[in-house]
């Protein structure tokens, strides 16, 4: 209760109930419930990697104030509460290492994510069901159930939810929405996504004690148990299944942010992966990883190579949208259009017509204040996740694999529907 | 480790003598060339007699099988004419790329060690030289065993080499065709061939896991992928190799994940009940917690596994034995269909001790299966602390409308923190797919009149 102010406390506690007594209709409940003149009290789960990043970002806005930073290893979350007290020296931040006290407390607005892939659907679900609104780091989630648990969740409990895909905010990707949506390549048939690398020197080191300063045993949470090994953290449990879904599924989200939302595309009908087992290293998800996917009217390919493309030579990731009549290639701040043999960098008739964001995390927050849903909202997200966890699945049994998106299942393949879901290990349990 | 790799390449030695001539597959028929396909001139090889026939100066230059082979037992019988030279390729590609075993009859001057009969032609010199008379009919043996290369000819070793150790042979290819080089010297010189057999080693399993367990990556990488092609037979040795040290188990693991993903493949259903059998004698016949292969036998389980009587009656022995091999039969527990899985994790319940029973409970309501909810419900009802939050989510999971009436009574004036878990099993419930409205509604209107806090308020209006 340290940090919490009375007005919170009053404001938190009282607005379920006269919304309750009062039956006011849907129109008026917007889902944001702090006023524009109010703080809008943050805590950070997770501070070490990405975690550092949301603890500087949001200390950086006026109207926020943090309340807490939380991680499992003491000596991370202590480090992040030094660094917040560098950058706001009136801060009454707290410490915490176990994220469920934060949900505990009614001043506190919104709740960032930033641990490892395996618990981001877990403090996202329990978030909104404690009232918070969540910023939660790509990738939206560890497998298919996991999506759908939080989308229903977030729904249910109404409340805001932003990936942290920041790179979404940047002006490069609004304006390649505009060119691609504009029509001047013509209906976009095919579109290539890639990202180079996933090699990873781990070898074979010794399992061993965790550091003291670590809880173990909730930094694995819902993952199988198995003994601590430097290996596995603080950055590199990506290239492991049991937490991750290596580098595909680190920068997937990245860059099919752009076609989902450029073409608004829906789900894929088929999926088929391949890759290579890592044999030399005990890490298990592939250095590479090449995937096809194909849409009601469009092929999708992912890949970890760059493609032999217009454009893409020398860039270790890129999109490329391919048109009846050109091209559009694109990194995080470049783009080239290739139409009858000439490029170009934009085209001045095509008008600008999407909203520009303030960057992402204050996009977020003007959502709290204001109400309205965040560019990367829950849909967006679980709409562009879900070809990242299909393709895990094809390429973990080896074999294409048929998508029904109304059944939420694989046709005819028991085994596929199975991964849809790693069971939790208790105490923790999936809600759906 | 060598020490581990010296005694399974021993081991699969001893066994490949005891298995005598077993494994052996002809090459030829004796009649056409089916399975053989000639690179040049067709007409360069026939059939005479029963033999495959070359004449020198018909061309065809080399005949070859249809696929490569990485890893065998070559025996083959030729004759040379008066004056003769050919070959026997290993490993070769359309480009080279593998090495020859030289045939010849007496040459004038007479050839050095390195282009005699049995050497590798270039590479590795014949010794001691095998007599070359001609007109006789002779057998050579060639066993290629990863980088290890060895040549009889008619019971004499004249080579055993280990192609890293020889300057030339580093690099040559792994695997590619085995093929028979045309007579190419004078017109009239001719070679015959006859009783050509072929042992595959990659589909022995011994000889796999030997070259699993080696230093070079590249053989580790082949005899990976060998493995997965032979599939069921590989499962109970990789399960041993998966007892073993970091990087032998990574891979066994690896390959065990593979070959379940194809044992489970639709239509495979054969693979499939090969792959369960083997994994549920090794889980019957297993003893012990902490051992990591009987874990990996249950997470494949989890793949390929049927909810029959058997499966449940093992996989509720694992989950018995508590440790990590509990951990893996539960989560393969969750993952299958089927009553009598249902059945057996309700028989375990009472066989755990109090600080296990939530993992099982919370299981039983992810399964979905009804047969569950009379003993989630007692348990709802008359347990308290974590086993009763756990039977109350787990009603939550199971997606019944069957389930409200007990969520109901539970909730009905209990404490707030009881009743706050009761209403966050409604919200599951209501979200869930498939629940009938009548039930809906009445979830509905039993969570809004239990809910506790704000966000559960807010939820349900």
């Amino acid at each position: 209760m340290g940090g919490m102010t009375r007005r919170r406390f009053l404001g938190g506690a009282a607005l379920g109930l006269l919304e309750v007594g009062l039956g006011l209709p849907l129109a008026s409940r917007r889902a944001g419930a702090v006023s524009p003149s109010e703080k809008i009290v943050v805590a950070h789960v997770g501070v070490g990697g990405m975690g550092k990043a949301h603890v500087s970002w949001f200390a950086s806005f006026p109207d926020v104030e943090t309340a807490a930073v939380c991680d499992v290893d003491r000596a991370q979350a202590a480090a992040a509460l030094a660094r917040l007290r560098e950058l706001r020296p009136e801060t009454r931040a707290v410490m915490e290492t176990d994220f469920r006290r934060l949900l505990e407390r009614p001043d506190i607005d919104v709740i960032t994510c930033a641990t490892p892939d395996h618990w981001h659907a877990l403090v996202a679900m329990l978030a909104f069901q404690a009232g918070k609104h969540v910023y939660g780091e790509k990738p939206l989630c560890y497998d298919l159930a996991e999506g759908q648990a939080m989308l229903k969740a977030c729904r249910r409990y109404r409340r805001l939810f932003q990936l942290g895909t920041q790179i979404h905010g940047g002006e490069n990707y609004h304006r390649v929405v505009e060119l691609v949506r504009s029509g001047v390549l013509g209906t976009i048939h095919t579109v290539r996504l890639w990202k180079e690398g996933g090699e990873t020197g781990a070898g074979f080191p010794l399992d061993g004690e965790p550091p003291a300063t670590l809880d173990w045993e909730m930094l694995l949470g819902p993952a199988p148990w198995r003994p601590y090994n430097p290996a596995l953290c603080p950055f590199s449990f990506r290239y492991f299944w049991d937490y991750s879904a290596g580098m595909f599924g680190d920068f997937w989200c990245h860059v099919a942010d752009l076609p989902f939302w450029a073409l608004e595309l829906g789900a894929p009908v088929t999926v088929s992966a391949n890759g290579s087992d890592p044999l030399e290293h005990m890490v298990t998800t592939p250095p590479f990883m090449d995937a096809e996917f194909e849409f009601p009217n469009l092929k999708l390919y992912w890949s970890s190579r760059v493609p032999e493309v217009q454009g893409a030579q020398g860039r270790g990731l890129g999109i490329q949208f391919v048109g009846r009549r050109g091209e559009l290639v694109a990194d995080y701040e470049w783009r080239a259009l290739f139409i009858d043999g000439k490029q170009y960098d934009d085209l001045p008739e095509v008008p600008v017509t999407l909203p520009r964001s303030p960057g992402h995390q204050r996009q977020f927050l003007d959502c709290v204040k204001s109400g309205g849903q965040p560019e990367s909202n829950i849909e967006h997200a679980v709409r562009m996740t879900l070809p990242m966890h299909l393709a895990s699945i094809s390429y973990r049994l080896g074999r294409k694999l048929q998508w029904d998106e109304v059944g939420g299942k694989f046709v005819g393949d028991e085994a596929a529907n199975r991964l849809r879901h790693r069971p939790y290990r208790a105490p923790w349990s999936l809600p759906t | 480790m060598r020490h581990l790799v010296a005694v399974l390449l021993l081991a699969w030695t001893a066994a490949a003598v005891l298995a005598g001539e077993s494994g052996f597959v002809p090459l030829f028929n004796g009649r056409d060339l089916e399975g053989w396909v000639v690179a040049g001139n067709a007409e360069g090889f026939r059939v005479v007699e029963g033999c495959l026939h070359s004449d020198a100066g018909k061309g065809g230059e080399w005949i070859h099988t249809a696929r490569p082979y990485a890893n065998f037992v070559l025996r083959v019988e030729w004759m040379l004419s008066q004056v003769g030279n050919s070959g026997v390729f290993v490993r070769n590609g359309p480009n080279g790329g593998g090495f020859e075993v030289q045939l010849l009859a007496p040459w004038t001057p007479p050839r050095d060690d390195l282009h005699c009969t049995g050497s590798l032609y270039g590479h590795v010199p014949a010794r001691p030289r095998p007599d070359e008379t001609p007109l006789r009919w002779r057998k050579m043996e060639i066993v290629a065993a990863y980088k290890q290369v060895t040549v009889r000819v008619d019971g004499l070793r004249c080579v055993q080499a280990n192609c890293d150790q020889v300057p030339t042979m580093k690099g040559l290819a792994l695997a590619g065709y085995v093929g028979l080089q045309d007579a190419h010297a004078e017109p009239g010189e001719w070679v015959r061939f006859r009783n050509i057999e072929i042992k595959d080693l990659d589909q022995d399993p011994q000889f796999v896991c030997s070259g699993l367990l080696g230093a070079d990556p590249v053989i580790r990488r082949g005899a990976y992928e060998a493995a997965v092609a032979l599939g069921a037979p590989m499962v109970e040795p990789l399960l041993e190799l998966a007892r073993g040290e970091a990087q032998p188990r990574q891979v066994a693991e690896l390959a065990l994940g593979r070959i379940a993903a194809r044992a489970s493949a639709p239509g495979a259903a054969a693979e499939a009940a090969r792959v369960r059998e083997v994994l549920l004698r090794h889980l019957e016949q297993g003893q012990g917690n902490g051992r990591p292969d009987l874990a990996c036998a249950a997470r494949l389980l989890g793949t390929v596994g049927q909810g029959d009587e058997r499966t449940a009656r093992v996989l509720q022995r694992s989950l018995l034995a508590g440790g990590t091999l509990a951990q893996a039969a539960l989560q393969a527990m969750q993952a299958i269909p089927g009553r009598p899985i249902t059945q057996a994790l309700l028989a375990a319940l009472p066989r755990v001790e109090p600080g296990r029973q939530p993992a099982l409970l919370l299981a039983l309501g992810a399964r979905r299966d009804e047969a569950a909810l009379p003993t989630l419900g007692r348990l709802a009802r008359e347990k308290a602390g974590a086993v009763q939050a756990a039977a109350v989510r787990a009603l939550g999971l199971l997606g019944s409308g069957r389930a409200v009436p007990v969520l109901e009574q539970v909730g009905a004036g209990a404490p707030d923190a009881l009743r706050q878990a009761v209403v966050e099993a409604l919200i599951v419930l209501l979200d869930s797919r498939g629940l009938e409205q009548e039930a809906r509604l009445r979830a509905l209107a039993a969570a809004r009149s239990l809910a506790v806090t704000p966000a559960q308020k807010r939820a349900l209006l």
